[in-house]
């Protein structure tokens, strides 16, 4: 019943009308930073520059909010409204239901950042050359920049939609025990930012907490590449969804 | 007649919060038991035991899940964007048993029109309810959970549900109705189970065939206090009920036939209002096990 019951979410979630607002909401915020990035002095802007500049500014304060909105309400609502009783008054198990909902709600955070991300830079390609990414190319990560700017944009798109699907567990999983919505969406936000905060103290650490490119690129003291950043999200990714639906199966009341 | 629903020994411990405590109940094909209790008392947390979204502290609930059960939660659990038809097609296609057509049968059967597109946020809490009622029984459960089936219906609304239920009942489903309404429950119900504190104090079988009391109505409250003392003198319990229009009302719990009971109350000079054999009164039973467990009633 697990396929039927990951289809019944899919149709839910293609239902939802909010997809689309914050998929314009996002764009907007996205190309806010290329007015910023306008504003700066660069040797040659080029599609793969603004992009990089743009979505390293703008991603970093969106992704954890958005992951709440998205889904700390999920399971909340759901148990809330009385529409988990039915679900379950049709045989499916609470590991099926949380199953679904953890695989739903990120595949939606991936198809919702990957989608808003090509859809940004199909909308910057009229506005903006071709070329590399104009940074001093000294160190091995601006050097990957400037040399591969696509699998660099490539790269650090792959780690927004990590690190996003990542904040998504974390709303998923605080969303099993905490029964308040907003609470529950802003988690994953106050989670992150706390967390940013403790491993600032520690100069050294910041990095390792830190996913965003940006730092990457210019912190050249950082040991990790961007692919080891994605790996990092993933790892947490997995890690709280397998602990949300442990934890949801396992719980002794559903309302 | 087969059982639908076995539960045993059924105990729910919140903390050191006793909410059930060792609840015994059975269900069988056809029957519709009736649930009442004040408020507090676990009607709902037993329907959600039965459900699944409440996990008992020990004990154990049967009922084959091949069927699947239907239920009408307290409240509308609905997708409020959607359509009535769509509702029940997102639904439906987690078992995958039914077609749009049986949908539309099932969505005509509750009364509500298939091809109304208005979104089921804008339904008045009458339609929601019905709409309710429809994704309950849309898959011919064998076991029906209703918890107050007649919460916002209208009075047209309520005897569609009660035609309904008993429609259901014929064709072999067991049914649980919680309610408050203990009119709605005599009516509906062939056997109820009073619960208050967690406990089923008793179970009555509305349907019996034994002999049954004697309700009687009197003019005034003078009137009322001479039947008390006949029912004394001839050994005769009389059980106080609330007031019908005013007018005092108990039940006799006697054998005597009802014409030799209306002959010694007028000789007694006792001016009778309305006279006439009951089934088990549930109102009179509620009211005595609430008297026991400190209800309000006096």
């Amino acid at each position: 019943m697990l396929a039927e019951m990951i289809k019944f979410e899919i149709s839910r979630l293609l239902k939802r009308r909010t997809l689309l607002f914050w998929g314009i909401v996002l764009l907007i915020a996205l190309f806010t930073g290329i007015i910023e990035y306008l504003g700066m002095g660069t040797p040659k802007r080029t599609v793969f520059d603004a992009f990089s500049f743009s979505t390293s500014s703008i991603m970093p304060l969106l992704l954890a909010p958005m992951a709440g909105f998205f889904t700390g309400g999920a399971l909340v609502e759901d148990s809330r409204s009385g529409l988990l009783s039915l679900i379950f008054s049709k045989g499916v198990s609470a590991f099926e239901y949380v199953t679904s909902k953890a695989v739903t709600s990120a595949l939606s955070q991936m198809c919702f950042i990957g989608i808003t991300l090509v859809v940004f830079f199909v909308a910057l390609l009229p506005f903006f050359p071709m070329g590399s990414i104009y940074i001093g190319a000294q160190h091995y990560s601006e050097a990957f920049a400037y040399n591969e700017p696509v699998a660099y944009c490539f790269l650090i798109a792959l780690l927004f939609i990590t690190a996003a699907v990542a904040f998504n567990g974390i709303a998923l999983l605080t969303s099993v025990w905490v029964k308040n919505t907003f609470v529950v969406m802003a988690a994953p936000t106050l989670l992150y930012m706390g967390l940013i905060y403790v491993m600032s103290m520690d100069a050294t650490k910041v990095s390792l907490i830190d996913p965003y490119a940006n730092l990457a690129l210019i912190d050249v003291y950082i040991p990790v590449s961007i692919l080891h950043m994605v790996c990092y999200w993933a790892v947490i990714a997995l890690i709280t969804h397998v602990l949300a639906i442990a934890a949801f199966s396992f719980k002794k009341d559903y309302m | 007649m087969n059982e639908v629903l076995q539960v045993k020994s059924l105990t729910k411990r919140v903390k050191q919060k006793v909410i059930l405590q060792d609840v015994n109940l059975s269900v069988s094909e056809g029957e519709i038991l009736g649930l009442i209790g004040p408020n507090g008392a676990g009607k709902t947390t037993l329907l959600k035991i039965v459900s699944g979204v409440v996990r008992a502290s020990s004990g154990s609930v049967w009922f084959d899940k091949s069927a699947g059960i239907g239920i009408v939660p307290e409240q509308a659990a609905l997708l409020g964007d959607m359509d009535a038809l769509q509702n029940l097609r997102m639904l439906s296609s987690i078992r995958g048993k039914i077609g749009t057509s049986e949908i539309k049968q099932t969505l005509k059967r509750v009364g509500l029109d298939p091809d109304n597109k208005k979104a089921v946020r804008n339904y008045s809490l009458g339609m929601k309810q019905r709409l309710m009622l429809a994704q309950a029984i849309m898959e011919h459960p064998k076991l029906l959970l209703l918890d107050e089936p007649t919460n916002a219906l209208d009075p047209l609304g309520i005897i569609d549900l009660r035609m309904l239920l008993s429609e259901l009942a014929q064709a072999g489903t067991g049914i649980i109705i919680a309610s408050h309404l203990l009119n709605e429950i005599e009516r509906m119900c062939d056997r109820v189970a009073i619960i208050s504190g967690g406990k089923i104090l008793r179970q009555v079988n509305l349907r019996s065939t034994e002999q049954t009391p004697i309700e009687v109505t009197v003019s005034t409250a003078y009137d009322w206090d001479i039947l008390k003392r006949w029912a004394e003198s001839v050994h005769v319990e009389l059980q106080k009920l609330t007031p019908n229009k005013g007018l005092p009302r108990g039940i006799l719990k006697t054998k005597m036939a009802v014409s030799q009971v209306i002959s010694e109350l007028q000789s007694a000079g006792i001016a009778i209002e309305s006279i006439s054999h009951v089934g088990p009164n549930l109102e009179a039973v509620f009211l005595e096990y609430a008297q026991l467990e400190g209800g309000v009633y006096r």
